[in-house]
């Protein structure tokens, strides 16, 4: 089954936001923290739905505050589906 | 009143990246005029542009930035970075709410929105990426200076084709008036993408020519339309008792602009450009025998130069004022031309040379112009540089190596 680790997530930063993520340092660490703004968000969330055919409503994203909470929502969601 | 003085200049040129490197180059007459590498031209009429030698984005600028911001954009931060270095300023040492930022635009982020375009085509609306909702329109490389440096003052940016980087030049002008102790302003374009190169074509003043010497000839015989470019240059200014105060003399003074808009085609009337110069040159102080150079605005359409010749023999009378068109070698950089040829302008004050024309051979019946077509050595005190805009608009701007106040 598909999962979502912090290694994919960190590929997907540095992609989205184009900077220098590892898995270690984003685990502890909120979004914001990170620098990333309401649309780096928007957009690390739409390229998990396109790569892991996994919906995240807009609701849901404003929710997602950090890598962690990131992560646990759409492996809860792949677990589901 | 208050002058406002030029004391930063960054270049993002086709014949140079860095102020010096374009300086060095254009009093050289090298051209940054080539075949068209951004993408593969093979399959559209025009295949020359110029494009800015050895920019990596990558070492310019953030890495957060790259993905959120266009090409245009990346280079406008590149260029910011070098003004304010040249002009001795750590923004984050001035008080955020003085300092404002007023560039012009012309394209917008087409070639981020020709890629986003074809995801949407490809894949579907979900993969559009988030940051085409800011990095496409006019104001995002307004926005990402400001942002990145804390210039939280009253910012603009101003759409007028090739005209529009004198006149966010002289809005600056107006924020420095109103109270801002610092304004980046300038602009720059990089259209060079098929959607981009598109929208270009159909002025129809693009030239087809495949010969980089040859393809753009503003006020000469053969003249066949000009070549696209991309980058410009960022200025910073201030005002001239702030930059006084800690020891900066500055590269010279924004001394008056004046814009037009043309009469209708059709209407036989004169078009506005004589009008813009000769409004600049009034709120400067200046007489024209005061000009010591016109950068003109050289579209290289062979009725448009004869206007141009026209408007300034008008000013000046026949072959009475030196004129040069150093955009020949970078072709015409749109939002971007009009400020790096007051960059250009602002370099032949500081080092009493006249940057040439390259290319032209023979000039045009109606274009007896005293054309510079070698570097020029002569004292540069005022110069004047034209700019007209698609669709009509017609900008001037006087500048002066000494101090002028703007009436």
């Amino acid at each position: 089954m598909a999962r979502l680790t912090f290694e994919d997530l960190a590929g997907i930063m540095r992609e989205c936001a184009g900077a220098d993520e590892s898995a270690d340092l984003i685990a502890g660490m909120t979004f914001e923290e990170l620098g990333c703004d309401s649309l780096a968000v928007l957009q690390i969330a739409s390229q998990i739905q396109n790569r892991y055919q996994v919906k995240i409503p807009d609701e849901a994203i404003e929710e997602l505050t950090s890598p962690t909470s990131m992560v646990d929502y759409v492996n809860q969601r792949l677990a589901a589906a | 009143m208050t002058a406002a003085l030029v004391t930063g200049l960054g270049v993002a040129a086709p014949n140079g990246l860095g102020t010096e490197e374009y300086w060095s180059a254009t009093l050289a007459g090298r051209t940054g005029i080539g075949r068209i590498t951004r993408f593969d031209p093979e399959r559209y009429p025009v295949r020359l542009a110029g494009e800015v030698p050895g920019f990596a984005a990558a070492e310019a600028i953030p890495g957060r930035l790259i993905p959120q911001t266009d090409h245009w954009t990346h280079l406008a931060l590149a260029a910011t970075d070098m003004a304010l270095d040249d002009a001795g300023v750590d923004p984050a040492e001035l008080p955020e709410y003085e300092m404002t930022v007023v560039t012009a635009s012309s394209s917008g982020g087409t070639e981020f929105g020709q890629r986003e375009i074809e995801r949407l085509w490809d894949k579907g609306p979900g993969w559009v990426g988030a940051y085409q909702s800011i990095a496409w329109f006019y104001a995002a490389t307004t926005g990402q200076v400001s942002i990145r440096h804390g210039m939280r003052g009253p910012c603009g940016v101003i759409c007028a084709e090739q005209a529009g980087g004198l006149d966010a030049a002289a809005h600056a002008v107006r924020m420095l008036r109103s109270g801002a102790r610092l304004a980046v302003t300038g602009g720059t374009d990089a259209s060079l993408c098929p959607y981009g190169l598109v929208a270009q074509l159909a002025t129809g003043a693009l030239s087809t020519s495949d010969d980089p010497g040859r393809a753009y000839l503003p006020f000469d015989r053969e003249a066949s339309g000009y070549v696209p470019g991309e980058g410009g240059a960022m200025l910073v200014i201030e005002p001239d008792d702030v930059a006084r105060a800690r020891g900066v003399h500055g590269y010279g003074c924004l001394a008056g602009h004046g814009a037009t808009f043309d009469p209708p085609p059709g209407s036989g009337r004169e078009p506005g450009l004589r009008r813009a110069a000769e409004i600049a040159l009034d709120r400067a102080g200046l007489a024209p025998r005061d000009v010591d150079v016109v950068f003109a605005d050289a579209l290289g359409v062979p009725a448009r130069d004869r206007e141009e010749a026209r408007a300034i023999e008008a000013l000046f009378g026949p072959r009475a004022v030196p004129v040069t068109a150093p955009k020949t070698m970078t072709g015409r950089l749109y939002a971007g031309g009009a400020a790096l040829d007051m960059a250009a302008a602002l370099l032949a004050m500081r080092d009493g040379v006249v940057p040439p024309t390259v290319g032209v051979t023979e000039l045009a019946d109606g274009c007896g112009l005293d054309l510079v077509r070698e570097p020029r050595e002569m004292p540069v005190r005022a110069a004047l540089v034209l700019a007209r805009g698609h669709g009509g608009f017609n900008s001037a701007v006087a500048l002066t190596a000494v101090r002028r106040t703007q009436n």
